[in-house]
């Protein structure tokens, strides 16, 4: 047998389910794979964990491991699909999912790349305002949500109870990023989201603005989205300026 | 060809998140610390900035557990540059990683796994290490692991193979004592003989650690201190290691950082014993 044939034997005997019949050793490689990526999932999914009690989330996260072997050599980059793995197995539940969501954003968030916040007066100093492009947070992540999976998230975390969970009828958006090495969450309005997601999907900011149909008809879109905009730069949601020429 | 990698003689601990807060506010009395490198591989983030002050005061080694230097593929691209990029950022005292793999086909396991001891593994284990020395341009540190099953092919020793590796390749050893321990146990094997087989000239740095006891085999878990078995193979074999780095790895169950400072003298201790008139 090669070497790569003896792998491949020796591998798919750790990832059989269930444990075929094994010598002790090979059933201390068995169990070592299923510690190993529960114990990253349990760090990960602190708050959906607390939120489903220890019985349901080893049930589901074992589940989940079962059914999803490791691919990549980072074991911080397991689980990534846990949060789509909990709405198939929860659909009537999408706290759920969100709450997992915002597990993993804000460990990934956590890790991405450092970014320095734009200073206000470089706005200023935009001369073409119809080609310039924001450059959001490098560690920005986002997701339409549903229910009041922030406050619960924000409860959890502190280990005071939940508020009762709620669902809506429109969704909002869901932004996680980091500033100063600290991770960040906060919910956007529909509008403001769909801003949000277009700059992020890397559209000018004139474009951007002109493809929003504020709902509220009766607000002026100037004066709302340069609130966004004064928001952001003080949230450090915004990093830098592309696509324009700047006057010195 | 690449320079060689310069002895380091000191005592030293793995740099845990645990401990951050308490080492960047009391700097502790250590040689050096011990990262494990993909912890850092990490595109930014406070683990970032935490390292590169402990850095300014402290030498750091790089010790992976990624590497899989004995499945086909060996380590991928991704995988090198981050590597690479942590180097350039740390100047470490060296890289280490261990004689193993870690998956295949794409499947990774995120575990040590055992290696036959082969021909065509030498061949592989020889291949993966050239190519990483060759990227990195300094030669590694190779480990021993802790096993749980051998092969029936296999046709040398573990320190025949490592002290081979270090022939063809020009890498050197990282010395794990406790899966020396571990591994002697678990395949009836003599630790003396182990360590009378291995190039000691060769080991640059060495590990001392604890484990767990399965039901009839011993398991490398570093959740625990260093058991006396350990420390009678360390007080053993420290005259002949005087110009390797030393340090207590624990990777679970982290105790506070005293704890481990203590073990770090008995470590000390036995390497210079008193001498009683």
């Amino acid at each position: 047998m090669s070497l790569a044939d003896t792998q491949r034997d020796f591998l798919g005997q750790i990832l059989a389910t269930p444990a075929p019949t094994l010598s002790e050793g090979m059933r201390v490689y068995h169990h070592a794979y299923r510690a190993r990526l529960s114990g990253a999932m349990a760090e990960t999914y602190a708050q959906v964990w607390a939120w489903l009690g220890d019985e349901t989330f080893h049930s589901e996260a074992r589940a989940y491991i079962e059914q999803h072997p490791s691919t990549q050599w980072s074991l911080d980059d397991y689980g990534q699909d846990f949060a789509d793995f909990l709405a198939q197995r929860f659909p009537d539940d999408p706290e759920i999912t969100e709450l997992a969501w915002m597990d993993a954003a804000l460990r990934q968030a956590f890790a991405a790349e450092d970014a320095d916040i734009l200073d206000a007066t470089a706005l200023m100093q935009v001369s073409d305002w119809e080609t310039v492009r924001l450059l959001l947070n490098p560690a920005l992540r986002h997701r339409p949500i549903r229910s009041n999976a922030p406050a619960l998230w924000r409860a959890l975390s502190k280990d005071e109870t939940p508020p009762e969970v709620l669902y809506f009828e429109e969704t909002s958006g869901l932004c996680v990023w980091k500033t100063a090495l600290a991770s960040r969450f906060r919910t956007l309005e529909a509008d403001e989201y769909a801003l949000i997601c277009a700059l992020a999907a890397g559209q000018g900011f004139a474009a951007a603005c002109e493809g929003l149909t504020l709902r509220a008809s009766d607000s002026d879109p100037t004066e709302q989205i340069g609130a966004w905009l004064g928001q952001w730069l003080t949230e450090g949601l915004v990093t830098g300026l592309a696509g324009t020429e700047t006057t010195s | 060809m690449f320079p060689s990698v310069a002895s380091f003689v000191g005592f030293g601990l793995g740099l845990r998140p645990p401990h951050y807060e308490a080492i960047l506010a009391s700097p502790p009395p250590i040689d050096f610390f011990e990262i494990i490198s993909e912890n850092f591989m990490i595109d930014g983030g406070r683990p970032l900035h935490v390292l590169d002050r402990v850095r300014a005061d402290y030498p750091v080694a790089m010790h992976g557990v990624s590497m899989s230097l004995g499945s086909p593929e060996g380590p991928g691209p991704d995988y090198l540059r981050r590597l690479h990029a942590l180097m350039r950022r740390v100047e470490p005292l060296w890289v280490s990683d261990h004689l193993c793999w870690t998956g295949v086909n794409g499947r990774n396991s995120h575990d040590l796994l055992p290696l036959p001891l082969t021909e065509a593994a030498m061949a592989t284990v020889c291949r993966h290490i050239d190519r990483v020395q060759s990227f990195l341009q300094r030669p590694l540190l190779i480990e021993n692991p802790s096993t749980y099953v051998t092969f029936a092919e296999d046709t040398y020793t573990e320190w025949g193979f490592l002290t081979e590796l270090c022939r063809r390749t020009g890498c050197y050893l990282l010395l794990d004592l406790n899966n020396v321990f571990v591994s002697a146990h678990n395949h009836g094997f003599s630790a003396q003989a182990y360590l009378d087989g291995l190039p000691l000239e060769r080991v640059r740095q060495v590990h001392l650690a604890g484990h767990s006891e399965g039901e009839t085999l011993l398991i490398d878990t570093h959740d625990a201190p260093v058991p006396d078995g350990v420390w009678a193979l360390w007080a053993k074999v420290a005259p002949r290691l005087s110009h390797a780095a030393v340090m207590i790895e624990r990777d679970d169950e982290i105790p506070p950082l005293p704890e481990l400072l203590a073990e770090l003298d008995t470590a000390r201790r036995l390497a210079s014993p008193a001498v009683y008139v």
